[in-house]
């Protein structure tokens, strides 16, 4: 009872890295990011199924809703793991925010090895 | 199985596509994906342009950059819009990616209920025979796999299921459960503007799966209302969803540039995010069109997001352009530069009887998720639609 789609937009993809494999990676790193997190709230369905003393089976899981506690939790914890994933490019936000200029670690080794 | 995607839900009809508790993981992760960037991420653009791509043009050129062109040449080579950027266009693909994946294993079931839809309140025409425009075969629109058009079985509507659901994950909710939002915030202004008006048939053009056609069913209950697309799925989603929720709607598969309805047919036409995705050339066409089928006094409306020259400056304007060059929207930015009043003289109408407006959104209720910027990618987050239009000149002014 399924169909196929097409699967890949008609137009050239624009090329975002000068190497076309990070522009690959990149994808692939948030493709699994996607299948953790559909991972993670299976395993929560479950616990919450099993911590009740409930039934646990692919077509219970499949059909579990949570319940709006849940569902709060789940978007906390979903916040939580983007945070987690794209922390490297937060902190480049963070820094740009910033005011104050990170020093070269070289030159606060050299000032620190400093003797009296 | 469930219609579920937090924090508010989709109002389910025949052909909404159901989604099991995995599927709907997948699409709730894209839409937090995309909150993300919209609200975490894109602020870093203007930081790295203030702080370094627009010194680094002004050291080099003498002065900062004036257009959104040279905002453009000085973020060329910013590592951190770069990164955006691609990170953004993934949010896209994945986007429709999981929405098909639900489509996909209940595309059979979807076509069966298409076939059971009678034509109890509307109806739907097709023409097998109609021929694709240039602008919708070149690329897929806003990278939609098989845009509008493609048909992946017999009588299929796949991709009128898939547009439904992804819009709702790609406006994040924030265009209430109808997706409506455009339509709603229209019908407000002409109330407003044009309380006089009382229209016996109604034309919108490019209406895909009719988020935007319904409203005006609700509005002017006495109207005949008439949508056309070039798109046949869309067009047979968007008659089994009116249908489904009880609404009179007449879809057609039909171009606006050139359809067959008799002269001065309609006393409204209206669009919405429709004219970005068609063409320089086309929208000659479309006007030429919508002046021989508007009655006089009758009054035609688009709806879009603001043109740049309404921007606060030339960086906001180059945010707004990202969907030209990284979301296959090529008409996006030609369609950003039309000048209004221009259209009006240059096919027929009174250059006075043009109107341009800001319409607050009228779904007000996802205002806290808004970032209240246009920005690409963040599609509705300002909570504003920019209106633009004219009207014929009545009998008695031209007497």
């Amino acid at each position: 009872m399924s169909i196929r789609m097409q699967k890949t937009a008609r137009g050239k993809r624009p090329q975002y890295f000068d190497d076309i494999s990070i522009d690959r990676c990149l994808s692939m790193v948030m493709a699994l990011s996607e299948e953790v997190w559909v991972m993670r709230e299976r395993m929560a369905a479950m616990e919450a199924l099993l911590s009740r003393g409930e039934r646990v089976s692919s077509s219970v899981l499949d059909a579990y809703e949570p319940s709006s506690d849940e569902s709060i939790d789940t978007a906390r914890r979903r916040e939580i793991f983007l945070d987690c994933v794209l922390r490297s490019i937060q902190q480049e936000v963070e820094s740009l925010q910033s005011s104050r200029e990170d020093i070269d670690m070289d030159e606060v080794i050299a000032k620190v090895a400093v003797r009296a | 199985m469930s219609d579920r995607i937090a924090p508010n839900r989709q109002r389910v009809h025949a052909v909404l596509p159901a989604c099991t508790a995995e599927e709907v993981s997948r699409q709730d992760f894209v839409r937090a994906f995309k909150l993300h960037l919209a609200h975490k991420v894109a602020p870093g653009n203007r930081l790295a342009y203030e702080r370094r791509a627009a010194p680094k043009y002004a050291a080099q050129k003498g002065r900062r950059p004036q257009h959104y062109s040279e905002v453009r040449e000085a973020m060329a080579s910013e590592p951190f819009y770069n990164f955006w950027s691609a990170m953004q266009r993934n949010s896209q693909e994945m986007m429709w990616s999981a929405v098909q994946i639900s489509v996909e294993r209940q595309g059979e079931a979807l076509i069966e209920r298409f076939r059971k839809t009678g034509a109890l309140h509307g109806s739907l025409e097709l023409d097998p025979d109609l021929p694709l425009p240039s602008y919708h075969g070149a690329v897929d629109i806003h990278c939609m796999p098989g845009g509008y058009h493609s048909e992946f079985a017999d009588d299929d509507l796949s991709n009128g299921a898939v547009y439904d659901r992804a819009v709702w994950v790609y406006v994040m909710g924030r265009m209430g459960p109808l997706n409506d939002d455009m339509g709603q915030s229209a019908v407000n202004y002409l109330k407003s503007a044009f309380p006089d008006l009382s229209p016996r048939r109604i034309l919108e053009f490019g209406c895909g799966v009719g988020h935007s056609t319904l409203p005006y069913v609700d509005a002017y209950p006495d109207a005949e209302m008439h949508a056309i697309d070039v798109g046949a799925p869309v067009l047979r989603y968007a008659h089994a969803r009116a249908e489904s929720l009880g609404k009179a709607v007449h879809f057609a598969q039909k171009n606006a540039e050139a359809t067959d309805y008799p002269d001065g047919h309609f006393d409204l036409i209206v669009s919405h995010i429709f004219v970005h995705e068609t063409s320089h050339k086309a929208m000659r066409s479309v006007m030429r069109e919508t002046h021989r089928l508007l009655k006089p006094g009758g009054i035609v409306l688009h709806l879009e997001t603001p043109p740049y020259r309404m921007m606060a400056d030339p960086f906001d304007a180059f945010i707004l352009d990202w969907d030209t060059y990284n979301n296959n929207e090529p008409y996006w930015q030609g369609s950003h530069e039309i000048d209004a009043r221009e259209m009006a003289g240059k096919h027929g109408f009174d250059v006075d009887s043009t109107f341009e407006a800001m319409q607050p959104s009228a779904f007000e209720a996802a205002e806290t998720d808004r970032t209240r910027t246009f920005q690409g990618g963040d599609f509705g987050g300002a909570g504003v639609w920019y209106l633009w239009g004219m009207r014929k000149p009545s009998a008695a002014e031209v007497a």
